[in-house]
């Protein structure tokens, strides 16, 4: 547990978070790379297919980072402790931005293999559905005048709004539509070839690694607005000529 | 051939836009409260 902690706490360190991006970001170009030059294309889609490799690793991303809401949104509401509201706030900006990559990267695949860029598929509505209640998160933070008030409201948001992930996943077997059904998370195993399965998981490794230094970048930006805002406090001065001071000091 | 190039076009630009976001704007409030301080 000690050394679990020591691990954690140097991962969320300068250094650590450093040598996670230069990880990420290496991990990306390798993927990208094998993906693009290394794994053969499908015989009925061609090179089109490869965009599964950029595609099912954001999708991947967003649900990563919206069970992390969940989970640390149960954390606020049980201790009340701001860090848990920090991550929950990062990592449902990072998923609203994945979750926009995965639709955009949807229709850019879907155009020339259904021949339409959007249509209302059960896969395809759940998650728009889920991209929308993420935006509405991050809006009802900036809603109440009170910040213990918006984490509180937050937390329920992220919590209730959690539903919608295990739906766009199962709603490929629960209902009909254009889009296909799993074919690496499911029971009987993956219906992938081995080496597309392979460059697969290292793009989705890379991708978690992405998401990772994200995370600990976003929480760092909000750790110095924080600070910042307590500055501000006690100065007054610079509290009136502040353009986002308010009357109590709170960021809205 | 073009979807997938703009597929990972899109996917590069936004990933690394967000990224670079981050940094500026923690570099700014960074900034912004040593600027408070003096």
């Amino acid at each position: 547990m000690r050394a679990l902690r020591r691990v954690g706490g140097w991962i969320t360190g300068d250094r650590g978070r450093r040598a996670l991006g230069w990880t990420a970001g290496t991990g990306l170009a390798l993927s990208a790379a094998c993906s693009l030059f290394v794994v053969p294309a499908d015989a009925e889609q061609g090179v089109v297919q490869r965009l599964m490799y950029v595609h099912v690793p954001t999708a991947w991303v967003a649900y990563l980072a919206f069970t992390v809401v969940f989970a640390a949104s149960v954390a606020y509401l049980r201790t009340r402790r701001t860090r848990w509201d920090r991550l929950a706030e990062a990592s449902a900006e990072v998923g609203v931005v994945f979750t926009g990559l995965t639709i955009v990267l949807g229709a850019l695949w879907g155009r020339p293999t259904w021949g339409v860029w959007w249509t209302w598929d059960p896969r395809l509505t759940t998650t728009a559905i889920l991209f929308l209640i993420y935006l509405g998160y991050l809006a009802v933070r900036r809603l109440p005048e009170n910040a213990t008030r918006a984490y509180r409201w937050a937390a329920v948001v992220g919590i209730l709004g959690f539903l919608d992930v295990p739906l766009v996943h199962l709603s490929v077997l629960w209902w009909r539509g254009l889009h296909q059904p799993p074919s690496v998370l499911r029971v009987q195993g993956p219906t992938i070839a081995p080496s597309m399965l392979l460059t697969l998981i290292l793009a989705v490794a890379a991708f978690t690694a992405a998401y990772l230094w994200l995370l600990l970048t976003r929480m760092r930006l909000r750790r110095a607005e924080e600070r910042a805002m307590s500055v501000l406090l006690r100065d007054p001065v610079a509290r009136v000529t502040s353009p986002q001071s308010t009357e109590d000091g709170v960021r809205r | 051939m073009s979807y997938l190039v703009a597929g990972y076009l899109v996917t590069g630009v936004v990933t690394a836009g967000y990224a670079a976001s981050l940094l500026r704007r923690t570099r700014r409030v960074s900034l912004a409260r040593r600027g408070t301080r003096k």
